[in-house]
C-alpha cells in the first residue's frame, strides 16, 4: 500500500530526515515514535503532502505521490491541537470533507450522523467548536477525518494536549475504531505507552534516522541499543566486556553476569558490550553470581510493590521489589539471568 | 457594620482626586472639541432648516459628496489590489530583505501628507523625474505624462498611504491564522481555492472589514493629497469645506458640508469599532517558523518579486525623487528636451534663509521650521499631560471608563479640516481669538495626537504591577515619592515614545493648521503648500528642500520610537 523510500529532508542546512524507509500495509497501524525534534512530524507532513522531500519517494500502490497535491491524496489528518474550523459547528466540521465530494445533502446528513455515532458525539452536532472540551474536540476531529473514508489516516500526537485519564480512554477508542474501519494509519507520538497500545509496528526515530523497527513485543524484548533502552524507560545500563561466549558471561565493574540468550554467536570474546538490567526479576541473595549491591537512596510505593533506587558504585539503578526497604540500608541482590539483555556498544 | 461603612467611605474618597484629575481632559475636550463641533452642527442645522436655500444648495453638496465617495471607493479598490497580495506574502512567506521591506512599509505611517504630495510631484509631476527623463530621452519639448491634477495622481498617493494598512491589519491576522486549518481542509479534499474561500476568508473576515473600512475612511477624509495633487478640478467634501471657508468666506456653507462629513465619518468609525468588537474567533500569536515558509514554486517566487518591486516603486521612488530633486538644478538650454542639463545645487536650501522682497512670506522661510518646532514642543507638553491624566483615569476599574475612552477617541473620526473650521467658528473673539491666540494650533494638534498618545501610555501604565507601589508604600514612601521613584522611571520610555509621536503628528499636520496659521507664522507644511502652489523654479526647489527637511525630521523621530520598541504604536 504505502511505501516510504529513502526520504531525505534538511531544515536550514541541517539534515532533518536522513534516508527513511518503511511500508504501511493493509489494516496496519504504524507508530512513529521519537523525541521532539526527531523528525517524525516532518515525515508525516511529507507523507500528507504538506511538505516536499528533498530526496526519496512516497509511493501508494507503486504510484509516486510527490507531485500529487494534498487535496488529491485522500489521506485523513489529525493534529494535537485538533485544528477544527472555529467558524463551523460540529456537524459542519464533519460534513466538510463530504461536501468536497459533492454528495447529496441527505447522504451527507446520514454519513455525518454515522461518524458522530462512532465517536459518541451525536448529541453535540449543533454545538459550536468553542463550547467543546479538548477531548470532545478531538473526537470531532476523528469523525471529521474518517468521514470521507480516507485510504490512510495520519495522527500527529493526537492526544498530546489531553490529560492522562482522558488520554487512556480516547486511545482505546481510537484503537477500536482503527480495527473496526480497517483503515491503515500512521500514528506519531513521543509517548511509548501510547505507541505500545496502538501500534502494530513501531518505528523508532532519533535524529532523523530509524533506530529500530518492529513489533512492540520484539522491540521491548530486544532493544537495539542504549538509546532505545532508555527511551523505553530502562535506565540500568552497565558497560562490560565479554569473557565467555557459551554460556555468555560479561564482566563489569560490579562483577560477572551470566545471561541466558539464544544468539550467543553474534558476540565475540573481549567484545565491549552493554548490559540492560531490567528492573523486575531481582531478589535478595547471599550468592555470588549476577550480583548488584549498594545503598538504598529512595523508595517509591507503586501499588503492587515498590520501586527502589540503589546507589551502586556512584551509579543510580532502579528495581521493582515487593517489600519495602529503609533508605540508607545496604542491600545485595541477585538478578535473574533472563532479566538481563546484552547488546553491542554503540 | 460600622467597620464596613467606614471602609466604603474610604474607597470612594480614594478615587476622588483621581476623578478630579480625570476631569481635566474632559474639560479640555468640552472646550476644544465639543464646542467647535457643535458650532458646526448649529450652522449646518440653521442653513439646512431653510428649505429654499437648501434646495439651491443640494447640488453644491451633492457634487463634492459624490466625488468624495467615488474617489475613496476607487482608491480603496486599487489599494486592496496591491495590499491584499502584499499582506499575504508578508504573512506567509520568508524571503530575503523581508525585515527591510517591513521598515519601508512603515514609511507611510509617519510621512506627512504634504511630503507625500511633494514627493509624488517630484516623481510624476510636470517637473518630476519621470517626465524629465522621458523628455531627455525622446527629445520632447513638453512633459509627456500629465498625471498631476488627475484622479490617477490622487489614487496613486492613496495607494502609497494605505497599502500598509492592508499589510498590517490583514497580514497581521493572516499570520496568526493556524496553517493546520488549511492542511486539515486540504486533507479533506478541498483545493487551495476552496480552502481560501471556505476557511481562510471567513476567518479573516473581521480583519478584511476593518482594513477596508479604515482605508475607505482615510481616503474619504483625505485633504492635502486631493488639494495638492488633484488640483482645482477635484473637490472632496474636505477640500470644499476649505474652499468655502477660507477662499469664499462662506462659513455657513462650510459648516453644513462639515456636518455632513462628520456624520459620514462618525458612521464609518462606529462601524469600524463595532466590527472590531465583534471578533468571535480569538487568533493567537504564532511562531513565525510555523506560519512562514520559503517560496518553493516558480509562481510563488515571481509573485513575491513582482509585489516587492511594485511596493518599492510606490513607497520609495516618490520620496527618493523628492530628496534628489531638492539638490538638483535643471537647466534647459533650449526649448527642446535634449538640452536639459542637471547640476548639483544647494541654492534651494540656502534661499530658505533669505527674506526676499517678492517672497510669499513676510519672514525668511527658515522661521517656518522654527515655528513648527515650537508648536511641536508645546503640543508634546499638552498631549503628554492630558494623555497621562486620561490614561490614569482609563486604568481605573469603573463603568464610565468605556464612555470616557470612546469620548477621547472621537477626534480619530473627525477630520482635521472640520476641527480647524470649528475653531474658526468658535474662537473668533477675545480672549481666545484665532488671529491673536497662537496656542490654538498646538491645541488642535494635541486633539489630533491625543488618541495615539493615550494608546501608548495607557498600556504601559496598566503594566505596572500594583505590587510595586504597594510595597513602596509599605516601605514608607509617600505617594509623591512613589510616583517619582517607581511610576515615572517605568513610564519614561512610554512618555518619550508618545512624545515623539505627538511631535511627529504636530510637525506634519496640515488640515487644521491651514485654518489657524497666520500669514506671518507659517509652519513647515504650510510653507511647502504655498511654495508648490506658486509658479517658478525657485519656489518648486524650495518646496522640495522644505519637504526633504520635514521628511528627515519625521524619519528620525520614528527611528527613535522604533529603537524604544514599545508596543501599541502600530496597533489600530
Amino acid at each position: 500500500m504505502l511505501s516510504i523510500i529513502d526520504i531525505y529532508k534538511t531544515y536550514e542546512g541541517k539534515p532533518l530526515l536522513r534516508g527513511i524507509s518503511f511500508d504501511v500495509h493493509e489494516d496496519e497501524t504504524i507508530c512513529l515514535l521519537g523525541h521532539s525534534g526527531s523528525g517524525k512530524s516532518t515525515l508525516l507532513r511529507i507523507i500528507a503532502g504538506i511538505e516536499k522531500p528533498e530526496g526519496g519517494k512516497v509511493l501508494w500502490d507503486g504510484e509516486d505521490l510527490v507531485n500529487l497535491a494534498i487535496h488529491k491524496r485522500n489521506f485523513g489528518l489529525m493534529f494535537q491541537d485538533y485544528a477544527l474550523f472555529p467558524h463551523k459547528n460540529v456537524f459542519e466540521n464533519v460534513a466538510f470533507g463530504l461536501r468536497m465530494l459533492n454528495l447529496s445533502e441527505a447522504t451527507i446528513k446520514e454519513r455525518v450522523n454515522i461518524e458522530l455515532e462512532k465517536v459518541k458525539m451525536v448529541n453535540f452536532a449543533q454545538r459550536r467548536i468553542t463550547d467543546l472540551s479538548g477531548g470532545e474536540q478531538q473526537r470531532v476531529a476523528l469523525a471529521r477525518a474518517l468521514a470521507p473514508h480516507p485510504r490512510l489516516l495520519m495522527l500527529d500526537e493526537p492526544l498530546g494536549a489531553l490529560d492522562k485519564t482522558l488520554r487512556g480512554q480516547l486511545l482505546k477508542e481510537i484503537r477500536e475504531l482503527l480495527h473496526e474501519t480497517k483503515i491503515p494509519a500512521i500514528y506519531v507520538t513521543h509517548d511509548q505507552e501510547e505507541a505500545f497500545t496502538i501500534g502494530d509496528q513501531l518505528v523508532l526515530l532519533n535524529e532523523g534516522e530509524i533506530v529500530q523497527h518492529g513489533t512492540p513485543k520484539m522491540i521491548y524484548q530486544n532493544p537495539k541499543n542504549t538509546w532505545v533502552s532508555k527511551f523505553l524507560g530502562f535506565n540500568n545500563i552497565v558497560p562490560g566486556k565479554v569473557t565467555s561466549i557459551n554460556p555468555l558471561v560479561v564482566t563489569s565493574k560490579y562483577g560477572d553476569f551470566s545471561l541466558i540468550i539464544k544468539d550467543n554467536e553474534k558476540f565475540s570474546l573481549k567484545q565491549e558490550v552493554k548490559l540492560l538490567l531490567r528492573p523486575n526479576g531481582i531478589q535478595e541473595s547471599s550468592g555470588s553470581e549476577n550480583l548488584i549491591y549498594g545503598k538504598i537512596i529512595d523508595s517509591i510505593y507503586l501499588g503492587q510493590g515498590f520501586r527502589i533506587f540503589i546507589d551502586c558504585l556512584s551509579t543510580t539503578m532502579e528495581f521493582d521489589v515487593k517489600g519495602d526497604y529503609k533508605i540508607g540500608d545496604y542491600v545485595k541482590f541477585s538478578i535473574d539471568p533472563s532479566a538481563i539483555h546484552c547488546f553491542q556498544s554503540d | 457594620m460600622n467597620f464596613n461603612h467606614e471602609k466604603m467611605r474610604k474607597t470612594s474618597f480614594k478615587y476622588l482626586p483621581k476623578i478630579l484629575l480625570g476631569l481635566i481632559p474632559i474639560i479640555f475636550f468640552v472646550i476644544f472639541y465639543f464646542l467647535p463641533v457643535s458650532a458646526i452642527f448649529t450652522r449646518a442645522i440653521e442653513l439646512a432648516s431653510n428649505q429654499i436655500k437648501l434646495d439651491q444648495l443640494i447640488p453644491r453638496i451633492w457634487q463634492p459628496l459624490r466625488f468624495s465617495v467615488w474617489q475613496a471607493f476607487l482608491s480603496t479598490f486599487f489599494t486592496a489590489l496591491l495590499g491584499i497580495p502584499a499582506a499575504y506574502i508578508f504573512a506567509r512567506f520568508k524571503f530575503p530583505g523581508k525585515s527591510l521591506m517591513r521598515i519601508i512599509t512603515t514609511i507611510p505611517f509617519i510621512m506627512p501628507t504634504v511630503v507625500v504630495a511633494a514627493g509624488f510631484n517630484a516623481f510624476i509631476g510636470p517637473n518630476g523625474w519621470l517626465n524629465v527623463f522621458l523628455m531627455k530621452i525622446f527629445n520632447l519639448g513638453d512633459p509627456p505624462i500629465a498625471i498631476i491634477n488627475t484622479l490617477a495622481a490622487i489614487i496613486l498617493a492613496h495607494v502609497f498611504y494605505n497599502t500598509t494598512v492592508f499589510i498590517r491589519v490583514i497580514g497581521g491576522a493572516w499570520a496568526q491564522l493556524d496553517r493546520k486549518l488549511e492542511y486539515a481542509s486540504g486533507s479533506l479534499g478541498a483545493s487551495r481555492i476552496k480552502t481560501f474561500l471556505k476557511i481562510t476568508l471567513p476567518l479573516l473576515r473581521p480583519a478584511f472589514i476593518s482594513a477596508f473600512l479604515l482605508v475607505f475612511l482615510f481616503d474619504f477624509t483625505s485633504f492635502a493629497v486631493i488639494l495638492m495633487l488633484g488640483g482645482p478640478g477635484f473637490a472632496t467634501l474636505e477640500v470644499e469645506i476649505y474652499t468655502q471657508a477660507l477662499h469664499l468666506l462662506n462659513l455657513p456653507m462650510a459648516g453644513l458640508l462639515s456636518g455632513i462629513q462628520l456624520i459620514f465619518t462618525l458612521l464609518l468609525t462606529s462601524i469600524y469599532s463595532w466590527t472590531n468588537h465583534g471578533r468571535i474567533f480569538q487568533l493567537t500569536a504564532r511562531d513565525p517558523n510555523e506560519v512562514e515558509k520559503k517560496p518553493d514554486s516558480l509562481i510563488e517566487k515571481l509573485m513575491i518579486i513582482s509585489i516587492i518591486l511594485l511596493l518599492s516603486v510606490i513607497l520609495i521612488l516618490p520620496l527618493l525623487s523628492l530628496v534628489i530633486r531638492s539638490f538638483t538644478q535643471i537647466n534647459s538650454i533650449s526649448a527642446e528636451g535634449e538640452h536639459l542639463d542637471f547640476q548639483f545645487t544647494l541654492q534651494y536650501y540656502q534661499h530658505l534663509f533669505v527674506n526676499e522682497r517678492q517672497s510669499i512670506f513676510y519672514v525668511p522661510p527658515v522661521t517656518a521650521i522654527q515655528n513648527s518646532f515650537v508648536i511641536g514642543l508645546i503640543t508634546v507638553i499638552f498631549a503628554l499631560l492630558l494623555g497621562y491624566l486620561a490614561s490614569r483615569t482609563l486604568s481605573m476599574n469603573t463603568k464610565f471608563v468605556r464612555i470616557y475612552d470612546a469620548l477621547l477617541m472621537l477626534p480619530l473620526g473627525t477630520s482635521a479640516v472640520t476641527l480647524g473650521l470649528g475653531f474658526l467658528l468658535v474662537f473668533n473673539k477675545p480672549p481666545i481669538d484665532v488671529r491673536s491666540f497662537p496656542l490654538l494650533i498646538p491645541i488642535a494638534h494635541t486633539l489630533v495626537g491625543l488618541p495615539f498618545v493615550i494608546r501608548i501610555i495607557q498600556p504601559a501604565l496598566v503594566s505596572i504591577p500594583e505590587m510595586y507601589t504597594q510595597s513602596a508604600a509599605l516601605l514608607g514612601a509617600s505617594p509623591w515619592k512613589i510616583w517619582l521613584n517607581i511610576e515615572l522611571p517605568i513610564l519614561s520610555r512610554a512618555f518619550v515614545s508618545a512624545g515623539i509621536f505627538a511631535f511627529t503628528i504636530s510637525i506634519g499636520e496640515f488640515g487644521a493648521t491651514t485654518f489657524l496659521s497666520r500669514p506671518d507664522l507659517p509652519t513647515i507644511p504650510i510653507a511647502i503648500y504655498r511654495y508648490l502652489s506658486q509658479p517658478g523654479v525657485m519656489n518648486y526647489g524650495q518646496a522640495m528642500a522644505m519637504a526633504t527637511i520635514l521628511m528627515v525630521i519625521c524619519a528620525m523621530a520614528i527611528f527613535l520610537v522604533e529603537r524604544l520598541r514599545l508596543p501599541g504604536i502600530s496597533d489600530f
